[in-house]
């Protein structure tokens, strides 16, 4: 099966991921793979989170924090600047405890502390469900191609969901059960039951923004995910674990994209030994990849002779990966 | 040109203890890291060469097992390699955190049984992070060794710790203040009257000196340096200037760059192929960048003919690091 005929054939799955350890060529398939799908005349976003992101590099253009920026016709790229919306995020916040308390002004108190959340992970991590969430339910292209951050990462978002389902879970059985002191405390205090039921909406929340945004990750009818890897012995163990972990949380893996491969025909020229010696490692390696993952790979990519950036090198990855 | 090499900066820095590797996947840390730990050792410093990598890549470096406890490094004397064993910790930190919940809802009159909350707190990868970072402090603090390598850059973590050092203090100041007042009260209400040892008080008030202290080492510029591993590549070079700028905002010691994997021309014939030409002149074109991005590069190393592994290896790459 190739890349070209698995679109062609899974038109539904309008979701792509490329996963795997950091450094194989994420980014660089991301953005080759929504440079061919505009090239095919649909309405692409590919869009990163990742603070390291490479988007920018790659596309030559500074796009950090600037919201969708057109590349070419119908190819359109975004990466998120999670520290800003960690401050509107913030403004958010501030707002709800003004909307819930009643108040006029933050408390000094509690404004150190929101200035201080700001370093906490966990505020970086809410906004970058919020914005991903944003981007996907906003509709507006034909693809998305979400350039995901290295595996750990991604997997931490698929077990936050579940974490979040149990934890409301308990928290909404743990108040019906104390239902009757709420009726006597509600008639004590009325205020108090009203400001209960905004936290536990606001819960509700926070857990369906989080579960949209990993239910996209493991829809298996409109999302695709590819794991890249690379022919050296470590890399291929890796993605084996990183693989089996992703099916646990029933992620649709739809095939392996082989990269940095050296073309073999190098071998009959007059080479460095350092090239000779790659070569044959790899002869090894790619024998094994074809062995592990046999007809789940859709692509091999070869090593080029120069790294990718800029729009001209990315149509050729995109030639590799697709085919002319 | 290199202004100041590798060698040049250590012998200025004669203190220096705890060195970092860090940069983008696949830039070759991992090497440093073992180059620099054999380097140092044949110094005649006690060194230990550390990975708290969720995925090791020691024991494939040296060609020898050096998972789960520091393992004398084969022929060199003075080295000890350690893969830190995720299980043992992950386990360690449950059961720690384990005892903690159970005292909490028992001080709290919770009926609930723990382990549902322990799985969930620590059923993700953030938590295995978390854990191998506390793993990284204790080893510094254990100060057993004249100098510790570690194979990566915890470049998030450190962001984190030092970013949260101050929301910690706060937290843990407030809790103890609650604590105080829940406990009073507790005294107050009980009939028995005997005070209860309260370990989540202590738990709170040693993780803040923990915090302080780990800052202060990480920001000791006299006995911590990160170094920043690039290829001349974009990408890589693109993320170091990334990383430089908030390490420096946080005020962590940046020791300087090392390029790595640069082709010999000398090697390369009159006749090779376009393919290993272009690949030449393309590093020469991200070489310069690196010249005018970077004052501090401390090395450049060269691709070898086979990839770096086993002592002797590290030895012919020591020669270029160090030289």
């Amino acid at each position: 099966m190739s890349l070209a005929k698995f679109f062609e054939e899974c038109p539904n799955r309008r979701y792509i991921e490329f996963g795997g350890k950091g450094g194989l060529g994420k980014t660089t398939f991301s953005a080759a793979t929504a440079y061919w799908l505009a090239q095919q005349g649909y309405k692409v976003l590919v869009f990163s989170v990742d603070p390291q992101a490479s988007l920018s590099d790659i596309f030559e253009r500074d796009i950090f924090g600037k919201g969708p920026v057109e590349i070419i016709p119908k190819l359109f790229a975004q990466e998120i600047d999670a520290d800003r919306h960690v401050k509107d995020y913030q403004q958010e916040i501030r707002q709800k405890i003004l909307d819930m308390y009643g108040l006029d002004a933050i408390p000094a108190e509690i404004e150190d502390y929101i200035q201080a959340a700001a370093a906490e992970p966990a505020m970086e991590e809410s906004a970058i469900f919020d914005a991903v969430v944003d981007i996907v339910v906003g509709g507006e292209y034909d693809y998305y191609i979400y350039d995901l951050v290295p595996l750990g990462h991604a997997l931490y978002y698929l077990s936050m969901a579940s974490i979040y389902d149990e934890w409301i879970d308990k928290i909404t059985s743990l108040r019906q059960e104390m239902q009757e002191y709420a009726q006597v405390a509600a008639i004590l205090e009325r205020k108090k039951k009203t400001e209960e039921d905004l936290i536990l909406a606001e819960l509700q929340d926070i857990k369906q923004r989080i579960n949209t945004s990993s239910s996209i990750l493991t829809d298996r009818e409109r999302t695709a995910f590819f794991f890249v890897v690379t022919p050296e012995e470590m890399i291929i163990l890796d993605t084996l674990k990183a693989a089996g972990l992703f099916a646990k949380y029933q992620v649709p893996i739809c095939g392996y994209i082989v990269n940095r491969v050296i073309p073999p025909e190098l071998a009959q020229q007059n080479i460095p030994d350092y090239l000779r010696h790659r070569i044959e490692m790899q002869e090894k390696y790619l024998k094994q990849i074809d062995a592990t993952f046999g007809d789940a790979v859709v692509a091999r990519v070869p090593e080029f002779e120069r790294d990718i950036t800029g729009l001209e090198m990315i149509s050729k990855v995109a030639q590799a990966l697709f085919g002319s | 040109m290199i202004a100041k090499t590798m060698r040049q900066f250590l012998a200025e820095h004669p203190e220096m203890k705890y060195i970092f590797f860090g940069g983008k996947g696949g830039v070759g840390k991992t090497v440093m890291a073992g180059t620099t730990a054999l380097w140092l050792a044949r110094q005649g410093k006690h060194t230990l060469l550390a990975s708290t990598n969720p995925v090791h890549s020691l024991s494939g470096l040296l060609d020898q097992n050096v998972f789960g406890a520091p393992t004398p490094v084969r022929g060199v004397p003075n080295l000890l390699a350690y893969e830190i064993d995720t299980k043992d910790t992950i386990a360690r930190s449950k059961v720690e955190l384990t005892e903690k919940i159970q005292w909490f809802l028992k001080y709290a009159d919770i009926k609930t049984r723990a382990d549902e909350f322990v799985e969930s707190a620590t059923m993700n990868p953030a938590f295995e992070e978390s854990a191998m970072f506390e793993n990284m402090i204790d080893l510094m603090f254990e100060d057993k060794y004249e100098a510790y390598v570690f194979d990566t850059a915890p470049t998030a973590n450190a962001r984190r710790l030092l970013g949260m050092t101050s929301v910690y203090s706060m937290w843990v100041n407030k809790m103890v203040q609650s604590r105080e007042e829940a406990k009073s009260l507790r005294e107050l209400l009980s009939y028995s009257k005997k005070e209860e040892k309260d370990p989540l008080m202590e738990y709170l008030l040693n993780l803040r000196v923990r915090m302080e202290r780990a800052k202060r080492l990480l920001t000791d510029d006299q006995r911590t340096a990160f170094f920043f591993v690039t290829l001349p590549e974009a990408l890589p070079i693109a993320v170091i200037k990334r990383f430089i700028n908030w390490f420096q905002d946080f005020g962590i010691p940046v020791g300087g760059v090392v390029v790595n994997m640069l082709i010999d021309k000398a090697a390369v014939g009159e006749d090779a192929p376009e393919f290993v030409r272009n690949r030449i002149a393309m590093q020469e074109n991200y070489m310069e960048e690196i010249w005018r991005s970077f004052p501090d590069v401390r090395a450049l190393l060269p691709l070898f003919e086979t990839e770096v592994r086993g002592t002797e290896m590290l030895e012919r790459m020591a020669q270029h690091l160090f030289a």
